[in-house]
C-alpha cells in the first residue's frame, strides 16, 4: 500500500498515519459487511428451496443483530474522530504551531505562483522584501529541517496551494492571508501545484518547491538580498 | 370518476395533469439529459486518456472547453438528471399511487412544475450557445472566479445577463422553483392524502425517503438561491458581495452553497435508499428488517445533513475549530446509515430471494454504495482530507456514491415500476446483460480513480502533461483504463434503450402485481387510469408483512385486503 | 393562483390542516430560509465592515420616513385580519365587505410598495446604487426582494378579492383566504425585521 506520495514534510507520516488508520476500520468494515450481503443473499436463494421466514427485526433478539455492530461503528467512529482531530490540530490550529525559522508569502495569480522572501531586515511585509517572478528560477526554496511559516494568499481568485509530498493543501484566498507552517524533512524538488479551479489555464499552474539544505539556503537568501541573480544546483 | 373523463390531446399529452404522465415527462427528460451529461464525461475522460484527441462537435479540448465540460457535467447530473429521475419522476409516479390518492394534491401546480423544469432546461442550453460558451468555473460556482469569468464589467446588465455563467445560475434558480413547487405537492399529498386507514408508519418507506428528500431540499435550497441571487448580481449589477477588493466576502458564498449541496446528496440518495428498502424485501419474501428505526434513522440523517456542510470547506480557509467540529460529526452520520444498510442486509437473511432484474440492481446499489460509503469517512476525516482534497480520490468516492443511486437504484426502481407504469414487462435477459455491462464499465472507470487520488491526482486539469509525477506509467494506464470504463458505461445504456422500445411495445403483459407485492400501486390496474383506483382502497396494515404465518395460501399481504 | 386550485377530491385522512394552507405555509418556510440567507449574508458583512455601513460618503437611509411607510404596511395586515374575520362570524354572506377589507388591504400594500419606489429613486438621486458600495447592494437586494413578494402579494389580493365575490361554497372562499393570508402575513411580518436590520441599526453606526 504505497500509493501515496513520499513524505518530504514532518506532517505526511502523520497525515498518511490518518489514512491508514481509516483504511484498516473501514476495510475491515467492508469486507465483514460484504461478506454478510454474499452470504445472506446466496444462503437464501429461492432456487434452495423452503420458506421465508417472518422476521421482523422488531424485538431486541432479532434486532441486536444489528445494534451490536452498530455500536462497534460508533466506537470506531471515535477512534477515527480523535486521530484525525489530534492531526489537524498539529497542522491547522494556529496556537499550536511551534516556533517558526523563516517566513515566506506565497501568492497565486492567474497562472502562476509567486514567492516573497523578506530581504535584508529579515522581516516580511516590510518594504525591503523580496519577491521572485515566476519562472523556472522562481521556484519556492525552503530549507530542510527548518520550520517555515507560509503566509498564504491570492491576487485575483482563489486557488490553491498543494504539494503533494507535504502531504497537504490550502486554499488561498484573495484579501486573505492565512498561515500555515512546514518543516521538510527531505531535500529534493518536487511540485507545487493548484488544486482549486481558478480559469481556463488552472491545469498550467504549476511550480516547484525546492527543498535545500542550510548551506545552500543560506547562499541562496545571500544572494538574493545582494540582488544577484539566484542560480541554484538543480538536484 | 366523473371527474376524470376524455382528455384532448394536448391536455392529455402535453399539458397534462396527470401525476403518472407527469412522472414519465420527467423521467424521460432526466434521462435525456443523463445521457448527455455521460457523453460530456467521455468526451472529458478521451481528452485525459488521449490528449489532443479532435472530439466529435466539440473539437480539440483546451482549459476553457475541458472546464466547461466539467462544469456542466455535473450540474446536468445532479440537477437535470439525478433529481428530475429520482425525486420528481420516482416522487410523482409512486406517491399518490403508494397512498391510495387520484392524484396530487394540486395536479396543476404538477403540471406546472413540469414545465418550468422545461424552461430551465431550455435555459441550460441556451447557456451553451451563450458568447463565450457555457459556465466554465466548476459546478460549485465559487466567486471571484465565477463573478467575473465571462462578464465585462463596463457592459450593459443585458450583455452579462447572456453570458454562460449568468445563464446557468438562472437555469438553475429556474429548476429549484420548479422542484420546490413539486416539493409542496409531494409533502402536501403524503400528509393530507393518505388512504383511510393508512398511518404514518404504514406509508412505504420510498414515499418517507422521497419525503425527507423534499424536506431536506426545501429546507436547504433557500440560503443558496441567495447566495446565487448575489452571485448574478455581481455578475449583472456589478454589485460586489463577493468582491474582496471591495470589501466583499468570497468564502461566504461556499456556505450558502454547501448549506444546501450537503443536503442536496441526501437528495438524491434517500430516494435511493428507498427504492431498495421496497425492492429486496419484496424480492426476498421478508418483512423489511426493523423497517421503523429505518424510517427514524433516515429522518435522523435528514437532519444531520443540515451540520455537516462545511466539510466541503476543510481546506478552504475556514476557522480551524469550525472544521473539527463538522468533521465529527460527517463521520458521526455514518451511523444511520450504517443502521439501515444492516437492516436491509438483515432483511435477505433466511429469505426467498429471486434474482430478477429490479432485484439485481438494488443488489448493485448495496454492494456499490458501500464502496462510496466507506470511503466516505477518509474524505470527511478533516486530518486526511487536506490531503484528498480535490483528487480523484474524492471524484472515485462521490461517483461510488451517486452513480449507485442515480444508476443502479434508478434503474432498479425503473424494472421495478415499469409493469405499473406501461403494462408490459421489462425483457429479463436484456436487463441483467445490461446490468452486468454496466457495472463492468463503472468499475472500470471509477475504481482506479482512488489510486491515481491517492498519489495525488488533482481534479479538473485538462492536461497532465505538465506534471511529472503524473505522467508515471502506471498513472497513463488508469487514465486509459478508466475512461475505457466510461465509455462501456455510456454505451452499455444503448442496451436499455433497446430494452424499454422493446418491452414498452411488445413485453409480456403484466397482470395487476407481477412482483406479488403488497403496497397499494399493485391494487391498480397496469398501467393505472386517469384516476387511478377505480374505488379508493382502505388500508389494514403496513406494507411489508411478506410470509406471515397468520396469513394462510399466500406469502404477501396487501395492505388494502382485510 | 389558479395552478393552486385544489384536488379536491380525495382529501382522504380527517386532516388538521386544508391542503392549500399547508402547501402555503411550506413555501413561506422556503422563504424564510431564503430570506435567512440573505441576512446572515447582511449580518456576516456588516461584522466585516464595521465603521463603514454604510459608509461616511454614502447617504443615509431615510429611517423615519420609512418608519410611517412601516405603520402603512401594519394597517395592512389590520384590514386583512377584519376581512377574515368577517368571513367566520358569517354576517358577510356574499363576501361583499369582505372583498372590500381585501381591497383596501391591498391598496395599503401597494401604497408600502409605491413609497418605497419613490424612496429608492430618491436614494438613488443621492448616489447610493447598487454597485456604489456593498451597503447599497444588500440595502437593493434585500428590500428589492421584499418588496417584490410585496408586489406579488397586492396582485395576489387583487384576484382573490374578485374571486370571492362570485357565487360559489362559501366554505373554498375561505380557504382561499385562509391561503393568501398566510402569504400576506408573512410579507407583513418580515418586514420589521428588514426594517430594524437594513435601516435602524446601520443608523446607530
Ligand atoms: C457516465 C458516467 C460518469 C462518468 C464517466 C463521470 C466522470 C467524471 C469525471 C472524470 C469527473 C472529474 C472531472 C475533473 O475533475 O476533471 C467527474 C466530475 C463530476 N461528476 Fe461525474 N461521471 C459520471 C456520472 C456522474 C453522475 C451520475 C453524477 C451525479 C449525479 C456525477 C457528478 C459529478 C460531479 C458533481 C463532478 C464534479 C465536477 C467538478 O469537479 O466540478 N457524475 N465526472
Ligand atoms: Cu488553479
Ligand atoms: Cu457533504
Amino acid at each position: 500500500m504505497s500509493f501515496l506520495p513520499e513524505a518530504y514534510s514532518s506532517v505526511a507520516a502523520d497525515i498518511y498515519g490518518v489514512f491508514y488508520l481509516i483504511f484498516y476500520i473501514v476495510g475491515i468494515w467492508f469486507v465483514v459487511t460484504l461478506g454478510a450481503l454474499f452470504y445472506g443473499v446466496f444462503t437464501s436463494l429461492k432456487k434452495q428451496g423452503g420458506k421465508a421466514q417472518y422476521i421482523t427485526g422488531d424485538d431486541w433478539a432479532q434486532s441486536k443483530w444489528i445494534w451490536i455492530p452498530l455500536i462497534l461503528v460508533f466506537m470506531c467512529d471515535l477512534l477515527i474522530d480523535v486521530k484525525t482531530a489530534n492531526v489537524w490540530t498539529k497542522v491547522e490550529i494556529a496556537e499550536k504551531m511551534p516556533q517558526n525559522d523563516y517566513d515566506v508569502k506565497i501568492v497565486g495569480r492567474q497562472f502562476q505562483w509567486e514567492f516573497t522572501y523578506p530581504g535584508p531586515d529579515g522581516k516580511l511585509f516590510t518594504e525591503d522584501d523580496i519577491q521572485i517572478a515566476d519562472g523556472n528560477d522562481g521556484e519556492l526554496v525552503l530549507p530542510v529541517g527548518k520550520i517555515t511559516k507560509l503566509h498564504l494568499t491570492a491576487a485575483d481568485v482563489l486557488h490553491s496551494f498543494f504539494v503533494r509530498e507535504f502531504g497537504f493543501k490550502q486554499d488561498v484566498i484573495p484579501g486573505r492571508i492565512l498561515t500555515r507552517w512546514v518543516e521538510p524533512i527531505k531535500e529534493g524538488r518536487i511540485e507545487l501545484t493548484c488544486a482549486e479551479i481558478c480559469g481556463p489555464n488552472h491545469g498550467t499552474m504549476r511550480n516547484w518547491v525546492k527543498v535545500v539544505s542550510q548551506e545552500e539556503f543560506n547562499s541562496f537568501i545571500k544572494n538574493l538580498n545582494s540582488g544577484k541573480k539566484v542560480a541554484m544546483a538543480t538536484k | 370518476m366523473s371527474a376524470h373523463h376524455e382528455q384532448s390531446f394536448i391536455s392529455k399529452y402535453v399539458f397534462s395533469i396527470d401525476h403518472k404522465y407527469i412522472a414519465k415527462q420527467y423521467t424521460v427528460t432526466g434521462m435525456i439529459f443523463a445521457f448527455i451529461g455521460g457523453l460530456f464525461a467521455v468526451a472529458f475522460r478521451t481528452q485525459l486518456a488521449w490528449p489532443g484527441t479532435n472530439i466529435p462537435f466539440i473539437g480539440v479540448l483546451d482549459g476553457m472547453k475541458y472546464n466547461m465540460l466539467v462544469t456542466n457535467h455535473a450540474m446536468i447530473m445532479f440537477f437535470w438528471a439525478g433529481m428530475p429521475i429520482l425525486l420528481a419522476g420516482l416522487g410523482n409516479f409512486v406517491i399518490p399511487l403508494m397512498l391510495g390518492a387520484d392524484d396530487m394534491a394540486f395536479p396543476k401546480l404538477n403540471m406546472l412544475s413540469y414545465w418550468i423544469f422545461f424552461v430551465s432546461a431550455v435555459l441550460l442550453i441556451l447557456s451553451f450557445m451563450a458568447p463565450g460558451g457555457g459556465a466554465a468555473g466548476g459546478w460549485t460556482m465559487y466567486p471571484p472566479l465565477n463573478a467575473q469569468q465571462g462578464v465585462d464589467p463596463d457592459a450593459n446588465f443585458l450583455v452579462n445577463l447572456w453570458t454562460g455563467g449568468s445563464l446557468l445560475i438562472l437555469a438553475v434558480a429556474v429548476e429549484f422553483a420548479s422542484m420546490l413547487l413539486g416539493g409542496i405537492n409531494f409533502l402536501v399529498t403524503s400528509l393530507n392524502m393518505r388512504a383511510k386507514g393508512m398511518k404514518l408508519m404504514d406509508v412505504p418507506a420510498v414515499v418517507w425517503m422521497i419525503n425527507l428528500a423534499t424536506v431536506d431540499f426545501m429546507f436547504s435550497v433557500g440560503p443558496l438561491i441567495s447566495g446565487a441571487v448575489m452571485l448574478l448580481f455581481d455578475r449583472i449589477f456589478n454589485t460586489g458581495f463577493y468582491d474582496p477588493a471591495r470589501g466583499g466576502d468570497p468564502i461566504l458564498f461556499q456556505h450558502l452553497f454547501w448549506f444546501f449541496g450537503h443536503p442536496e446528496v441526501y437528495v438524491v440518495l434517500l430516494p435511493a435508499i428507498g427504492i431498495v428498502a421496497e425492492i429486496v424485501p419484496t424480492f426476498s419474501r421478508k418483512p423489511l428488517f426493523a423497517s421503523r428505526w429505518i424510517i427514524i434513522m433516515a429522518t435522523a440523517s435528514a437532519f444531520i445533513a443540515f451540520i455537516v456542510w462545511a466539510h466541503h470547506q476543510f481546506v478552504a480557509g475556514i476557522d480551524p475549530r469550525m472544521a473539527e467540529f463538522f468533521s465529527i460529526t460527517t463521520i458521526i452520520i455514518s451511523v444511520p446509515f450504517a443502521f439501515i444498510f444492516f437492516a436491509v442486509i438483515a432483511t435477505m437473511f433466511k429469505g426467498q430471494i429471486e434474482v430478477k432484474t429490479p432485484m439485481l440492481w438494488a443488489l448493485g446499489f448495496l454492494v456499490f454504495f458501500l464502496v462510496g460509503g466507506v470511503t466516505g469517512i477518509f474524505n470527511g476525516s478533516a486530518g486526511l482530507d487536506m490531503y484528498i482534497h480535490d483528487t480523484y480520490f474524492v471524484i472515485a468516492h462521490f461517483h461510488y456514491t451517486l452513480i449507485p443511486a442515480v444508476f443502479f437504484a434508478g434503474l432498479a426502481a425503473l424494472h421495478f415500476w415499469f409493469p405499473k407504469a406501461t403494462g408490459r414487462m421489462m425483457n429479463e435477459t436484456l436487463g441483467k446483460l445490461h446490468f452486468w455491462i454496466t457495472s463492468i464499465g463503472f468499475n472500470m472507470f471509477a475504481f482506479p480513480l482512488f489510486f491515481s487520488g491517492l498519489y495525488g491526482e488533482h481534479r479538473r486539469i485538462f492536461n497532465y502533461s505538465s506534471y511529472q509525477p503524473m505522467m508515471a506509467d502506471w498513472i497513463i494506464n488508469i487514465r486509459h483504463v478508466a475512461t475505457i470504463g466510461a465509455m462501456i458505461l455510456a454505451a452499455a445504456q444503448v442496451l436499455l434503450f433497446i430494452n424499454i422500445i422493446l418491452s414498452a411495445t411488445s413485453g409480456e403483459k403484466a397482470g395487476k402485481n407481477p412482483w406479488k407485492c403488497n403496497t397499494l400501486e399493485w391494487v391498480a390496474d397496469s398501467p393505472p387510469p386517469h384516476g387511478n383506483f377505480a374505488t379508493p382502497p382502505s388500508c389494514y396494515r403496513g406494507p411489508y408483512e411478506y410470509s406471515n404465518p397468520k396469513r394462510s395460501g399466500s406469502d404477501f399481504w396487501p395492505q388494502n385486503e382485510q | 393562483m389558479v395552478s393552486l386550485k385544489e384536488n379536491k377530491k380525495t382529501t382522504n385522512q380527517s386532516t388538521v390542516i386544508t391542503n392549500g394552507a399547508l402547501g402555503m405555509i411550506l413555501f413561506v418556510a422556503t422563504e424564510i430560509m431564503f430570506f435567512s440567507g440573505l441576512i446572515s449574508a447582511f449580518v456576516v458583512n456588516a461584522s466585516d465592515n464595521i465603521g463603514a455601513w454604510p459608509p461616511k460618503w454614502q447617504p443615509r437611509l431615510p429611517v423615519e420616513a420609512t418608519a410611517v411607510n412601516t405603520l402603512i404596511l401594519f394597517a395592512s395586515a389590520i384590514t386583512l385580519f377584519f376581512a377574515i374575520r368577517k368571513t367566520k362570524s358569517k354576517t358577510d354572506g356574499n363576501f361583499k365587505t369582505s372583498s372590500n377589507l381585501l381591497k383596501i388591504t391591498m391598496l395599503l400594500g401597494g401604497t408600502f410598495v409605491a413609497l418605497q419606489g419613490f424612496e429608492w429613486v430618491q436614494l438613488i438621486g443621492a448616489g447610493l446604487t447598487s454597485s456604489s458600495s456593498l451597503f447599497g447592494a444588500f440595502f437593493y437586494t434585500i428590500i428589492g426582494m421584499h418588496g417584490i413578494h410585496a408586489l406579488a402579494g397586492v396582485i395576489y389580493l387583487f384576484v382573490i378579492s374578485l374571486k370571492i365575490i362570485k357565487s360559489f361554497d362559501s366554505n373554498i372562499k375561505m380557504k382561499m383566504m385562509q391561503t393568501l393570508s398566510i402569504y400576506w402575513f408573512f410579507v407583513v411580518l418580515l418586514w420589521p425585521v428588514l426594517y430594524l436590520l437594513v435601516y435602524v441599526l446601520p443608523s446607530k453606526g
